[in-house]
């Protein structure tokens, strides 16, 4: 029997609620917003996302079978203005910091006696230190055509996965029929999941640069995203064996992840995501991830 | 004789914030993020409550501003918002290894309002996510505000969500603050306006523990740590000021 507070009853009636909320506006909206305007306009998403397959969550790299499955909640932001405003804090910050900081520090020794002398920046050089960080700020926050993607993954909502994601794209550079975005990013995600009494643990940290080629094929835009992941650079760490019974495998997912979809808008309010995913191309493991959500 | 030249950060830090606020502000404005129309606010609130059940008082001054820089393609406005606040914090904190000021308290933050829902001039649904730090903590946080205006009152009611799970405290670790606040403002006048506001505001406080001898779900090893929550703080909050 399937209670009232189980999460896929909870589930269904969020999603009924939400569909008819959205009726009138649905009767009203054409079917596809063009894929120009999906791409080129400002707009909010924020909605559900789910990830499933060997990924890069999955500890593909020591041959775990079993794969996560993962549900979140996803804050997708186009051409407005949080990566920049994001970034133009930590460049101020950076600024103040060094403007406030010594200019140099030298040590040296003279009989018994120990003597440093620490030289600050002058007055002139710092308001030229602070000038320029407020200059480089300013042109971030203007940045035309920057995205912020967050992805914050929750075991509460189903699936065996909880951690985030965030891709911040700084620069957007268009082009007919296109775009290119070029950011930082960051992660956190950890795994658990167990197939005939063993336990499996995968951990992904994801620190790097990720980048986007978005292209506008009629109604859709299809894209091509790499995130190069300077973590996973280090040396592969071999895998633990671990828990009371050492029945439970600890993995970490060094993955390079890349990512072939396609999104949509349909009746305007309602974005789709649908991708294609591999923890690295060399790999030959494949999964996939999809995302629905509202528009503003 | 020792002449100490060393600069302050915070006040270089403070500077170089206020101008880029200050670049922000030339933007085009299109509506305000609260209430309907109102782009700032300034002024001071009196604070009442207990924090670990030892009751005090708090007056603090605070100055918050936001516009909407952006329309959609489908005609909703996302903008930029931000605020600080400093003052006397006399509700007891001892033994909290979280609050090291003493009696002074400050809170700096930034937010990203979209209107997610207008009705003309009569509402206006908007979602706000925002980060910020305070003496208490770094943190993201959520705000829902619904703004309204019946004849010549304009008015808004804001909830706002400081989830524990993205809260830092700078204390210990793996201590932050899972708080909740409702908040209702009424504007009167126009151009400055008055507003006076009441809050709730209630905190937990919020610990997680990867102690591995308190779960057996993963062969003995608690891979997701395990939260515990106490009673923090319960504040009643009055503010008045003038609104822009």
């Amino acid at each position: 029997m399937v209670g009232i507070g189980t999460p896929w009853r909870r589930r269904r009636l969020v999603l009924m609620w939400a569909g008819l909320l959205m009726m009138p506006a649905l009767a009203q909206a054409q079917v596809f917003e063009s894929g120009e305007s999906l791409l080129m306009g400002y707009s909010v998403t924020g909605g559900a996302i789910y990830e499933a397959g060997r990924g890069e969550l999955s500890g593909w790299r020591d041959g775990v079978d079993p794969t996560p499955t993962a549900y979140g909640f996803r804050y997708f932001e186009r051409n407005g203005l949080i990566s920049g405003t994001i970034g133009a804090v930590a460049v101020v910050l950076g600024g103040a910091m060094a403007a406030s900081g010594p200019k140099s520090v030298e040590t040296w020794e003279d009989s018994n006696y120990r003597y440093t002398k620490t030289t600050y920046y002058s007055a002139a050089e710092q308001a030229a230190i602070t000038g320029s960080a407020a200059q480089s700020a300013s042109e971030l926050m203007g940045s035309p055509n920057q995205s912020f993607d967050l992805q914050i993954f929750s075991r509460s909502l189903g699936g065996t996965t909880a951690g985030y994601k965030a891709n911040l794209m700084f620069v957007g550079i268009p082009f007919e029929g296109g775009m290119v975005d070029v950011g930082m990013g960051l992660g956190k995600v950890t795994s658990a999941f167990q197939d005939k009494g063993q336990y499996f643990v995968s951990r992904y940290t994801y620190f790097g640069m990720p980048m986007r080629l978005n292209l506008v094929m009629g109604p859709v835009v299809t894209y091509l995203h790499f995130d190069w992941n300077w973590l996973s650079h280090a040396e592969h760490k071999a895998p633990v064996i671990s828990g009371a019974s050492k029945n439970t495998k600890e993995v970490e997912s060094d993955a390079f992840p890349w990512r072939l979809g396609v999104q949509a808008a349909l009746f305007g309010r309602l974005y789709v995501d649908g991708a294609a995913t591999t923890p690295s191309l060399t790999s030959g493991d494949f999964g996939y991830s999809g995302s629905l959500g509202l528009r503003f | 004789m020792h002449q100490s030249t060393k600069p302050h950060f915070a006040g270089y830090f403070l500077a170089a914030l206020l101008s880029l606020a200050a670049s922000t502000a030339l933007a085009e404005t299109v509506a305000g993020p609260y209430g309907m129309t109102r782009n700032g606010l300034v002024g001071g609130f009196f604070g009442q409550g207990e924090r670990w059940g030892q009751g005090g008082s708090q007056v603090i001054l605070f100055a918050e501003g936001g516009l909407f820089t952006h329309a959609s393609t489908l005609g909703n406005l996302g903008g930029l918002s931000g605020g600080i606040q400093m003052g006397w914090d006399g509700v007891p904190a001892s033994g909290d290894d979280t609050i090291g000021l003493g009696s002074f308290q400050f809170d700096m933050w930034a937010g990203f309002p979209v209107s997610l829902f207008r009705i003309g001039d009569l509402f206006q649904l908007t979602f706000e996510p925002g980060m910020g730090m305070s003496y208490q903590a770094s943190y993201l946080n959520m705000k829902l505000r619904g703004g309204f205006a019946v004849g010549e009152v304009e008015g808004d009611l804001t909830g706002t969500w400081w989830p524990g799970a993205t809260s830092y405290a700078t204390g210990p670790d793996g201590v932050g603050n899972d708080a909740t606040s409702l908040k209702g403002t009424l504007y009167i006048g126009d151009d400055p306006a008055f507003f006076a506001w009441g809050e709730y505001y209630s905190s937990r406080r919020e610990q997680e523990s990867f102690d591995t001898t308190k779960s057996q779900e993963y062969g003995g090893l608690n891979v997701f740590g395990t939260t515990t929550r106490q009673d923090f703080e319960n504040l009643i909050r009055i503010g008045l000021g003038v609104a822009f």
